[in-house]
């Protein structure tokens, strides 16, 4: 028992002699500054990879239309008369479908497969010439009588952005039914510009007058 | 080895024969004790000599070799094995090791390997004389654990965030039971968020498989907060950019079949983002970012009117 008690007392002078103080003074603490650093640094880090919105890169509603456009010039048929050089696309005042056109058009796609696309910018009824589709757009949604007088001797099918357009002489009118953009057909409207429309278009059709 | 003789002497003295052999064996343990005890005290030595020699690499690196192997002797032997004190120096040598020999090695457990020295000190301490040194350098690990999260966060290394995250979250939960991590989970939850957008968007077909990561982050957040800003617009932001991208994706000629089944799938998606985008513009009607996205949602949508007020109010808040 007394030599272990001697073991112990040795242990506990040693200890005395340990160098405790430039162990805690070396590795002294700075929790409050640490954390506002990472506070900050997760932070900078939530601002740095903002997830941003794709907006500014594409309007989707002018792609559903422009694809819908290209779609048409595969169910309506054109008089042989319009088969021959550039499938020209006309756009009536301002429209975001200017820019998908364009696009598609400089992807060097053809109509019927043979017919390159061509995009006309009209700013006044007086400025239309011969195209084979004419997007009236909703800016000149009120003149759509003149439009049609313009047009009234040539095959050109009539497009509108404005609901009750396709009751007023539009071939084929945009609209938004349950969220979606749709189209309504006016057959007769097409066809009195000597323009055949394909049962498949019609299935697609919001609605067919 | 005259000190030790002397108390030889002074033992003898003090027995009879009887006990003699008996005190030898213990004289004995005790020399080699006594050879253990200088285990800790070369360690100590060597540990304090690091700070003065860290203008040599090379001398640094020696003591702390030195140090590391002196107390693995001593937490071996029964004399200093439960001394709470070998174990408290030892999880200051190994953090050493981890800050000086091991610093940029993303797979170093030295720091590990001190907290479990620490924690075995606390566990020995059963006089809690060293309860609050422990305590404080665990902390002080924990937190370095989370500087390193911090620091990781980059496309290439968020492995090693995560890892280093839950790492600091393990060892506060193990100083206190209690603790309330919620604020710090969310804080990490969404800065990875937007760290694995940074990935995805990069290449959303590629990196397809951080889109349900994405979801399930904001998810977890949501659980915690129900109210949270940034994990409502987030989960928001993620369907309508994942709507707008199977939209930008399509070629102008898709066939009308196609073209009338993708529609349907989009503004799904889009519906899908909506009542995040709203929840998040109930919580802070003022933010440009949810307005912005609120107009880009209901423009797909086709609810023009709604989208022209969000766009109005971003105006007005831009005049101010």
């Amino acid at each position: 028992m007394i030599n272990k008690i001697v073991i112990l007392l040795t242990v506990q002078k040693t200890k005395k002699n340990l160098p405790k103080i430039p162990v805690r003074k070396y590795y002294s603490l700075k929790k409050n500054k640490l954390h506002i650093v990472l506070k900050g640094l997760l932070i900078g880090l939530c601002v740095l990879f903002l997830p941003s919105f794709n907006t500014p890169a594409i309007d989707t509603n002018a792609k559903l239309k422009a694809m819908f456009i290209y779609n048409f010039t595969r169910y309506v048929d054109w008089p042989q008369s319009y088969k021959e050089g550039n499938f020209v696309i006309g756009i009536l005042g301002k429209s975001t479908l200017n820019t998908e056109l364009t696009n598609f058009v400089s992807q060097g796609k053809k109509a019927g497969g043979t017919q390159p696309f061509e995009i006309k910018n009209f700013t006044s009824n007086a400025g239309i010439t011969k195209c084979h589709i004419l997007i009236v757009s909703s800016e000149f949604a009120g003149d759509l009588g003149d439009v049609f007088n313009k047009v009234k001797s040539s095959s050109t099918l009539v497009v509108t952005e404005k609901r009750g357009m396709a009751e007023q002489g539009a071939a084929i009118n945009f609209v938004v039914h349950k969220n979606k953009q749709e189209f309504e057909l006016n057959k007769a409207n097409a066809e009195k510009h000597d323009l055949k429309v394909s049962s498949t278009l019609e299935k697609f059709a919001a609605k067919v007058y | 080895m005259d000190m030790k003789k002397l108390k030889l002497m002074m033992l003898k003295k003090m027995c009879s024969m009887r006990e003699t052999f008996f005190i030898a064996v213990l004289i004995l343990s005790g020399l080699a004790a006594q050879a253990q005890v200088d285990s800790l005290q070369s360690a100590i030595k060597y540990f304090s000599k690091i700070e003065a020699d860290k203008a040599n690499k090379d001398l640094q690196k020696m003591d702390i070799e030195r140090a590391k192997t002196a107390i693995n002797v001593a937490i071996t032997h029964p004399a200093t094995m439960n001394d709470p004190y070998t174990w408290h120096v030892r999880g200051f040598i190994y953090r050493e090791i981890g800050k000086v020999l091991e610093s940029g090695d993303k797979s170093s457990k030295s720091r590990l390997e001190a907290v479990e020295s620490f924690k075995k000190s606390m566990k020995v301490d059963t006089a809690n004389e060293y309860l609050n040194d422990n305590k404080k350098t665990i902390r002080a690990i924990a937190n370095s654990f989370f500087n390193d999260a911090a620091t990781y966060f980059n496309p290439s290394d968020y492995k090693m965030a995560i890892s280093n995250y839950e790492k600091y979250r393990e060892i506060s939960l193990f100083l206190d039971p209690k603790a309330d991590l919620r604020a710090k989970d969310i804080e990490f939850k969404n800065a990875l968020v937007s760290l694995y957008f940074n990935i995805y968007d990069s290449d959303p077909k590629k990196n397809v498989d951080f889109f349900d990561k994405i979801k399930l982050l904001c998810n977890e957040v949501m659980q915690i907060d129900p109210e949270n800003l940034n994990a409502n617009y987030n989960l928001g932001i993620l369907y309508y950019n994942q709507a707008v991208n199977i939209i930008n994706e399509q070629d102008y000629d898709m066939d009308m079949f196609q073209l009338v089944e993708m529609q349907e799938k989009t503004v799904a998606i889009f519906k899908q983002s909506l009542p995040y985008m709203e929840k998040a513009y109930t919580l802070n009607p003022k933010d440009k970012r949810t307005l912005t996205g609120l107009a880009g949602i209901y423009f797909s949508l086709n609810e023009f009117e709604k989208s022209n007020e969000m766009k109005a109010k971003i105006e007005s808040l831009d005049k101010k």
